[in-house]
């Protein structure tokens, strides 16, 4: 009985082995599930253990985007500041394709990753803001709003481009 | 990470799911008992920052221990007075589950290890990242992330234009769970979701020994554990994977209330099917989809007409309150924000055309072909092989595997019906989800699949062929499902039986 069980271990080893084969399978095992430890993946994430590092890692340049942003309006000592959010349309099509894709995520999820209160074109009170984020000469500026003129003149800017999330 | 706050949320959720489900007198595998209770924590343990909320109490790490401990204490008072009266019993009764925790067979140790491998995985990302989907985000985690800030869940989120989601009307149950474990594990909470997820695949490998020998329980698991989409989902916290699993739970425990009868099961199933509705409201439809089944399983058990009206009402009213209580009473009163629900139904009701296109655009778009393939691997069609072989060579279907494709079809059916009501509940999101809530019905399917139990037969003939042992390995392992009587549901087959049974008194 003992052989018979060493060899249904074999042949659940196989089994393994040979499902793991298939296609579909393969491909999201090697995608998928080796990478998360893998080609010194996991070396690499013990070495970001701080919270702004996974949130980095994670969110990519929609973090960094916003961040930066924030630093920015720390740095102006800005009161009460409500960021206008470009579409990332907008984005899209006025950066520079080789320095990455910027994105921005809506206004509740800027809220959540980084405590910044942010407006699109179409929020109800999209008059109240006060900073913005547009692109200059292919590179992302937070810029601040002291007029409605301005206001509106950035609204202008993105109003060939729709708000998709 | 906090340890020892994850190592109290452990215990406490398991001493609580213990003591719950001992009110319902259920006999089970000491392995299921623990996974279930674990699971169970959870469930009751969601309702505890919306129970404070509701009160207006502060939600702190303070305000929710004395909830942990109270609830834990207070839904173990039937035990704790057996203590008190008979300490020795408690004693015996601990020292019982965990000596019957029974090792692994040698073959076991493969697929036990590679799921111990891909729980670990789903483990870590589930720790090291914060939250990544857009539902989560724009909705339940920033809510639980500012009420771990602002001490209460009408927090200052609902102070941002929230005009491009709805996600923050989503019922409460990851938003709780996020805030116990922030507050008290580590600041991306989430790993609930590696908990719920080990508890399930243990009890579903313990259940499908029951059905079939271990080597085959395991390949079987490896189906359903590897389906890509659905594993993505185990470390990606959202509401369809918890929507499944409680949903899994309530049908598996009506099959349990049609093979043993126990009026817990039933009820027990009904608990599951409300956790089902907290976690995704849309599921009281599905919930009114399978009154029929009931009907006619208490029909066929020959139940007083009260009693069924009973169960039933009791089946339906339970998880209507969870609704109640999110839509009518706290989004209407407590949010600070207007939804009107008749504005999300489809107003062109008697055009049922968009159904019949929801149901081709499911199947070509999602279900089969390359996208299929990719997101649920080849699971559909593993389960459709299995399907026809039944279909052609054996053509025997207990009553578990009745009630699994009954609950198989109100899936396949019910989300378009779903899609057609409620136009947000779009094809490649939210339906291309719900698909979930097929696949541990599957897996029952296919593990009392004619040709499965055949093998499995076959396996334990031979493995325990030379000596005695046969008898031992009969004795010590459960019939399997597929030679159990078939009783209540299956007509023909039962009334046979009961004949066989009278004259055998005779």
């Amino acid at each position: 009985m003992k052989f018979r069980r060493i060899l249904l271990t074999v042949i659940a080893v196989l089994l393994i082995v040979v499902f793991l084969k298939i296609d579909v399978y393969d491909t999201w095992f090697t995608s998928k599930i080796i990478p998360v430890f893998g080609n010194g993946t996991f070396e690499e994430e013990m070495d970001h253990m701080s919270l702004q590092d996974r949130m980095a890692i994670r969110y990519q340049t929609s973090y960094s985007v916003l961040m930066e942003t924030k630093g920015v309006i720390e740095k102006a000592n800005a009161k009460g500041p409500l960021v206008l959010l470009p579409p990332n349309d907008y984005l899209k099509a006025n950066t520079d394709p080789k320095a990455g894709v910027y994105t921005v995520p809506e206004p509740i999820v800027s809220y959540d990753l980084s405590g910044l209160k942010t407006v699109i074109a179409t929020s109800p009170n999209v008059m109240n803001a006060n900073w913005a984020i547009i692109v200059v000469n292919k590179r992302l500026n937070v810029v601040q709003l002291d007029s409605k003129d301005k206001l509106k003149e950035v609204l202008n800017m993105f109003k060939n481009y729709k708000y998709t999330y | 990470m906090n340890f020892g706050g994850l190592m109290f949320l452990l215990i406490t959720q398991f001493l609580s799911g213990w003591g719950f489900l001992r009110m319902f007198k259920l006999k089970m595998q000491k392995i299921q008992e623990l996974a279930l209770s674990m699971i169970l924590g959870i469930a009751l343990f969601s309702f505890i920052p919306f129970i404070l909320q509701l009160l207006y109490i502060h939600i702190t790490s303070g305000s929710v221990l004395i909830s942990i401990v109270l609830l834990c204490i207070g839904i173990n008072i039937p035990g704790l007075i057996t203590l008190f009266r008979n300490y020795g019993d408690i004693q015996f009764d601990l020292k019982k589950l965990l000596s019957s925790l029974k090792r692994p067979q040698l073959y076991e140790y493969p697929f036990i290890l590679f799921f111990i491998y891909l729980c670990v995985i789903s483990a870590w990302v589930c720790f090291y990242f914060p939250v990544a989907a857009r539902d989560m985000l724009s909705g339940p985690e920033a809510i639980a992330e500012y009420t771990v800030r602002e001490k209460t869940m009408l927090n200052s989120v609902f102070s941002v234009d929230l005009s491009t989601t709805n996600n923050h009307l989503k019922p409460p149950f990851v938003t709780c769970l996020q805030i116990i474990y922030k507050l008290l594990v580590c600041p991306f909470g989430q790993v609930w979701m590696s908990v719920l997820f080990i508890s399930f695949i243990t009890w579903l490998y313990s259940i499908l020994k029951e059905r079939l020998h271990p080597v085959l329980a395991g390949l079987v698991l490896l189906f359903f554990v590897t389906i890509p989409e659905l594993f993505g989902y185990s470390h990606i916290i959202l509401f369809d994977y918890s929507n499944m699993l409680f949903f899994f739970c309530g049908f598996y425990f009506i099959t349990k209330y049609v093979a043993d009868k126990q009026t817990g099961q039933f009820f027990l199933a009904s608990v599951f099917f409300v956790m089902a509705t907290y976690t995704r409201l849309e599921t009281l439809v599905l919930e009114a989809m399978i009154v029929p089944l009931l009907l006619y399983i208490f029909y066929k058990e020959k139940l007083p007409l009260a009693k069924i009206a009973f169960r039933i009402t009791f089946f339906l009213l339970a998880p209507a309150f969870i609704y109640f209580i999110w839509m009518n009473v706290y989004v209407k009163y407590y949010m600070p924000v207007h939804f009107n629900l008749g504005e999300e139904i489809n107003p062109k009701l008697t055009d049922i055309g968009p159904f019949f296109t929801r149901i081709a655009e499911m199947n070509t778009r999602v279900l089969f072909g390359n996208y299929g393939s990719q997101l649920f691997g080849d699971y559909l069609y593993i389960f459709g092989i299995f399907f026809l072989i039944d279909i052609i060579f054996y053509r025997k279907y207990n009553y578990e595997t009745k009630i699994m494709l009954y609950g198989i079809v109100l899936v396949y059916f019910g989300l378009p019906l779903l899609g057609f009501l409620l136009p947000w509940f779009d094809l490649m999101n939210t339906t291309k989800r719900g698909f979930f809530k097929m696949f541990p019905l599957m897996l029952i399917y296919i593990s009392n699949s004619g040709l499965l139990q055949t093998i499995s037969g076959r396996i334990k003939k031979w493995e325990f062929a030379s000596n005695d042992d046969v008898k031992k390995a009969q004795a010590k392992t459960p019939a399997p499902a597929y030679s159990r009587n078939m009783k209540a549901v299956t007509t023909n087959t039962a009334a046979t039986t009961n004949s066989k049974n009278k004259k055998g008194k005779k």
